[in-house]
């Protein structure tokens, strides 16, 4: 038995049937509402999502419009008259004064290094880069389902093959072939979760042909069978239905991952093409003036990093609350 | 059990070859060879230098060749960006360097990792298990670029404590070890911290315990070995990535590492040497599998060797 | 943590790929070697001039075809041989053989006579007939097959630098590690550890060693730019490298006296692939090309120091000429006169132009130029753009094969003469990528290089420049600048055009 197959063999035990299905989905919810990290962070991330959606509707700057004339402008300062040091811009004009500090009142968490408004950025940032993560995720999950439950359902000596394969591929360097394959099929959005999905689906296939295994055996498949349906179709309509629960687990858990991918291919300069932006390249984008410019990372560092926390949070509540057994595992 | 290590080593020997095969592919279907340059070499100049390297062969002659060389020679070939080195000696040099660096960040992840993990796991549901359990999610959560910019920035430019950059001293190995080690650290305390709460809630656990056993007993006694199964088997991938290094640290603190090696010669389609790290990564990869799944069967009674 | 006065550490940026003269291309690889390796003739400190090198003095035949070059009495090589002529008429015959592989080879093969029959056709016979010949020990001569007015540039380069027979023929490619290399310039190679660092030492067998300060220099190979600088701050570098410091924060660095900004021998510049529709029609050229506010670019939008240009040779020592361009002064005037030019290609306002991607490598800088002059070609002419980034060699691949619209690009000096940069854009240069060519363009560049007047010869090559710009196949963009911290108790290094630290000249107060 090999790692990844003992790390995820905790969510593939859990063997249901389609009977208690419902209420199982009820008391899940249940458990989970009354998990107070997982509650907040699904508020949070409800936040995100709508103000990604309204932002930059509502926002009276476009994402990618430049002002040349308000390069660098901080969102705060303690006094609009000071000096320039040659890298931000302050128009006196811009802000006001509430205590001992002045505000932005034009572009409320600054400008970027061509002008552009940080807040409409992030903003739309959000968009693509919760794209990019729920997309890639998807796409790994397609893969891996019906990788792993043809695997699962037909045994012997082809699921043998099928999974030394993943095995295989399991030691492959995950980066290498991503640049690779960003290189040989060209750089576009869609290919960028295309490729991280392609390269993360192993572990989902893995669980699903562990629970696809475990059901295939079982009474109402059994019972399918008998009745004459189709292999294809107790696949698709009794199999896969009853691995939903350790998926949704590890889809939580994937989809911040597939972020942070996503933020370390902007930082090797191969994210999404400008003047697209995501959290990651924006991040990315500041690294050199961070020093000068800290609103510039703090923002999109911080939308990130609780994003991804969130997710991790509504990720282990999900486990938790659909199987209270394996509590706390990850 | 000598069996089982010989089926184990014979399954790996034809995972490497289907991974050299793969990457072998990509790697020249991928745009741009590794002499295209911003000054072009005049055509003849490029025959001759593609005549040295076995490049105006056809590609399964050439695939041959390097498989050739590979198993018979144990010789990686001359780099084709730095002309001078054999990729034996740059992937050699350069794992030494990510090793050093590796050992470090895997005692900062051990020790962090199961320090904080088993705190968690013996005060469930009380402060010290939300602090470090949401300590590691930052550390989960958080780019380690920022993580490793950030500290070069308090630790070395605000306060003079520690070399900006390069490993010629030990300190310089304190950044990178800690930005490395931090991330694989959170994982290992999520994963001590589930493994644990799962064996305490066992049956033979409680038994002890009303057996009146002392806590302490029944910790090191009975549930470490069966808690820390999925740690065991977390590590043996960690390990490798982090012997292997990261691009970022080893770009950030300036370290001669095989991470940087690894993406750069990918991204500047050096055949033979980006070739050559991928070997190395999955063989570590694969001889560390092996262990943890020695080690495994040595914890775990109910794993037989296969 | 300071570096002793006799030694200068500094950062080169990268990792050179080699340091055999003959075979290396890039500006990391030969700013080592220019310290362990020496020509016929050498440079200054401001890199632009010419002095003797190897050879104490050259004379030049009347028709400008033979050169002669006495050598130094009792030069020797750094294991204490003696190195002759021969050494030198081995040097260049090696750079030549078309088995050595050289970038540079044809900087010679071009020119000297016999040379081109042998790059084609490397026999023992054509071997023979290369002129360059060592007369006796002191004396080299070579013979060209056509006047080359910059011929004492190239012979300072590294391309004209003397390997040892011996040492080369006997470790093959390994010649040029530490513990095999035997060279004849001012420094010796000591230590070399990939990606870690390059030590070199003073020479003892060089003739001029007792005129060279420095006993130690090491060259670290720091990519991340801020890392450089924060070594810098911490005293572990005495410079922070050729462009080193994060382009972004120069603007806030210039006020550091310990910051020096000097321009740079480098045109950023844009291609345009006049094969495709429709910037095969000069109007729409000339429109893009006018449309640009260059002057904002540099001020605001890379805000190095870079120099904004409409020209595309920049501008050096020495030197006067009059090229014309399009682009006048009053940027309202440009704008106007590139909407009429669109307009009359069939655009007006833009309507109807078709899609256009503007491929540029992944980089900072290169990023936020596209992004500014997308939103000017968008505000001035109504023209939509989109912007296409991609690694290094698929940029490098796509530029190659004309698959691209516009294009991101730079071209370095390899020496101080304007033939350096209008000879890639000869009808069938390999490094043109725009597919432009034109046959006035051709005579011109071939005619001013048979002139030796100088001024007749600026004169001409003015006039093919201008034809280049006219015709609009690129779009100059700024002059580079050179960028970084350098220790104030450094003395002696210059700025110059390519910002190569000469160590020979270079010393340390108190050293």
């Amino acid at each position: 038995m090999s790692k990844a197959a003992a790390q995820n063999d905790s969510l593939v035990q859990s063997t249901k049937s389609e009977k208690n299905h419902r209420s199982l989905w009820q008391d899940a919810v249940k458990r989970l509402s009354k998990n107070k990290a997982a509650v907040v962070s699904l508020v949070f991330m409800t936040v995100v999502v709508v103000s990604a959606v309204l932002g930059p509707i509502l926002s009276s700057y476009p994402y990618e419009l430049q002002d040349l004339d308000r390069i660098n402008t901080p969102p705060v300062v303690m006094d609009v008259n000071a000096l320039p040091d040659g890298i931000r811009t302050v128009i006196p004009e811009d802000y006001i004064q509430l205590g001992p500090i002045y505000w932005n009142t034009r572009h409320w968490l600054g400008t970027d290094e061509l002008g552009r408004d940080l807040l409409v950025r992030i903003l739309y940032g959000a968009r693509v880069s919760l794209a990019v993560g729920f997309l890639a995720a998807i796409v790994s999950l397609i893969i891996g389902v019906l990788y792993g439950s043809i695997a699962g359902y037909v045994g012997g000596r082809l699921d043998n093959i099928m999974m030394r394969f993943v095995d295989t591929l399991y030691s492959l360097p995950f980066m290498f072939f991503v640049i690779l394959l960003m290189a040989v099929a060209g750089r576009s959005f869609y290919l960028l979760f295309i490729a991280i999905g392609a390269v993360s689906w192993l572990t989902t296939a893995r669980i699903v042909r562990g629970q696809v295994m475990s059901l295939k055996n079982s009474e109402f498949v059994e019972a399918a069978r008998a009745s004459g349906t189709s292999h294809l179709s107790i696949i698709l309509t009794h199999l896969i239905p009853n691995t939903i629960g350790p998926i949704i687990v590890y889809f939580s858990l994937l989809v911040p991952r597939v972020m942070l991918e996503e933020s370390f291919l902007s930082f090797i300069g191969l994210g999404v093409q400008a003047p697209m932006a995501s959290w990651g390249s924006i991040v990315a984008d500041a690294q050199s003036i961070y020093l000068f410019c800290p609103w510039q990372i703090v923002f999109p560092g911080l939308a990130l990093t609780l994003t991804l926390f969130s997710l991790n949070f509504i990720g282990d509540g999900l486990r938790d609350a659909l199987d209270p057994k394996l509590k706390g595992k990850q | 059990m000598i069996g089982f290590v010989l089926k184990r080593i014979l399954g790996a020997v034809v995972t490497l070859f289907v991974i050299i095969t793969l990457s072998f592919f990509m790697m020249r279907l991928a745009p741009g060879g590794p002499f295209s340059k911003d000054r072009n070499f005049p055509p003849e100049v490029l025959e001759n230098i593609k005549k040295k390297y076995d490049l105006d062969k056809p590609l399964l002659v050439q695939y041959g060749l390097y498989i050739k060389r590979i198993v018979v020679d144990f010789d990686l070939g001359p780099s084709t960006r730095y002309s001078d080195r054999s990729v034996n000696e740059l992937v050699g040099d350069g794992f030494m360097y990510s090793l050093k660096v590796g050992l470090g960040a895997l005692i900062v992840a051990l020790m962090l990792g199961l320090i904080s993990g088993l705190l968690a796991a013996l005060n469930h549901n009380k402060f010290l298990d939300y602090f470090p359990m949401s300590l590691s999610m930052v550390g989960i959560s958080i780019p380690d670029f920022v993580l490793a910019n950030l500290l070069v920035l308090i630790l070395t430019q605000m306060f003079f404590l520690l070399p900006a950059a390069g490993v010629d001293s030990l300190a310089g190995y304190v950044i990178p070890c800690f930005t490395l080690g931090l991330i694989y650290a959170s994982s290992i305390a999520r994963l001590t911290r589930g493994g644990m709460l799962e064996i305490l809630s066992q049956d033979f656990v409680r038994t002890a315990k009303a057996k009146g056993l002392s806590g302490s007993t029944i910790l090191w006694k009975h549930s470490l070995k069966g808690g820390l199964l999925p740690v065991v088997s977390y590590l043996g991938p960690a390990t490798a990535g982090m012997f292997t290094g990261g691009l970022v640290v080893e770009k950030i603190c300036f370290i001669p590492g095989l991470g940087k090696l690894f993406i750069e010669s990918a991204i500047n389609r050096d055949y033979t040497l980006s070739m050559g790290c991928v070997i190395v990564y999955a063989v570590l990869i694969l001889i560390f599998n092996l262990i943890v799944d020695l080690v495994y069967g040595l914890l775990d009674p109910r794993v037989a060797y296969e | 943590m300071q570096s002793p006065p006799d030694e200068f550490v500094f950062n080169n940026s990268a990792e050179p790929e080699t340091l055999d003269p003959h075979r290396l291309s890039g500006s990391y690889d030969s700013n080592i070697t220019n310290q362990i390796f020496e020509g016929l003739m050498s440079r200054g400190a401001d890199w632009a001039t010419v002095v003797p090198g190897q050879a104490e003095t050259y004379s030049v035949s009347a028709d400008g075809k033979t050169y002669t070059f006495r050598l130094r009495p009792q030069l020797k090589w750094s294991d204490g041989s003696p190195l002759t002529a021969k050494d030198f008429e081995y040097s260049f015959l090696r750079l030549m053989d078309p088995a050595t592989a050289s970038t540079y080879a044809y900087w010679f093969t071009d020119s000297v006579e016999g040379g081109q029959a042998f790059a084609k056709n490397p026999t023992t016979e054509n071997r023979a007939n290369v002129k360059v010949r060592a007369i006796d020990d002191r004396t080299l001569s070579i013979t060209l097959s056509k006047p080359v007015p910059y011929f004492l540039q190239l012979v300072a380069e590294t391309p004209a630098f003397p390997v040892k027979r011996e040492v080369v023929e006997k470790f093959k490619d390994a010649w040029i590690r530490p513990e095999n290399i035997v060279s004849n310039g001012p420094f010796r190679l000591a230590e070399w550890k990939v990606n870690d660092r390059i030590v070199m030492e003073k020479n003892p067998h060089y003739f001029a060693a007792q005129k060279v300060k420095l006993n130690r220099a090491v060259a670290l190979p720091i990519s991340d730019k801020q890392t450089a600088v924060n070594l810098f701050r911490q005293g572990r570098l005495d410079w922070s490298g050729p462009q080193g410091a994060p382009g972004s924060l120069v603007a806030a660095y210039r006020s550091d006296p310990q910051f020096r900004v000097h321009p740079a021998f480098i045109t950023y510049f844009y291609r345009l692939n006049v094969t495709r529709p429709p910037l095969n029609d000069v109007r729409v050229r000339q429109a893009l090309t006018l449309a640009i506010n260059r002057q904002e670019l540099v001020e605001r939008v890379t805000r190095g120091g870079e120099l904004a240009t409409s020209v595309y040779v920049p501008p050096k020592v020495g030197d006067s000429k009059s090229v014309e361009t399009l682009v006048g002064i009053d940027h309202k005037q440009n704008v106007a006169r590139a909407k009429q030019l669109l307009a009359e290609a069939g655009f007006p306002n833009g309507k109807g132009f078709p899609a256009m991607e503007l491929l540029y490598n992944s980089d900072e800088t290169h990023k936020r130029v596209a992004l500014a002059i997308q939103q000017m070609w968008k505000k001035e002419l109504g023209v939509d753009i989109r912007l296409f980034n991609q690694e290094w060699k698929v940029y490098l691949q796509k530029q190659q094969m004309l698959d691209f619209s516009v294009s991101r690009a730079g071209w370095a000096g390899d020496y101080p003469d304007a033939a350096t940069f209008l000879e890639i854009f000869l009808s069938d240069s390999g490094n043109n990528q725009t597919g432009w060519k034109n046959a006035e363009y051709d005579r011109l560049f071939a005619a001013a290089n048979k002139q030796m007047n100088v001024k007749a010869r600026n004169e001409m090559m003015a006039q093919a420049e201008s034809i280049l710009l006219r015709e609009a196949p690129i779009i100059p963009l700024f002059f580079y600048t050179n960028f970084g911290f350098l220790r104030p108790e450094v003395l002696g290094f210059e700025p110059n055009l390519i910002d190569r630290p000469f160590l020979r000249y270079i010393s340390k107060q108190g050293g």
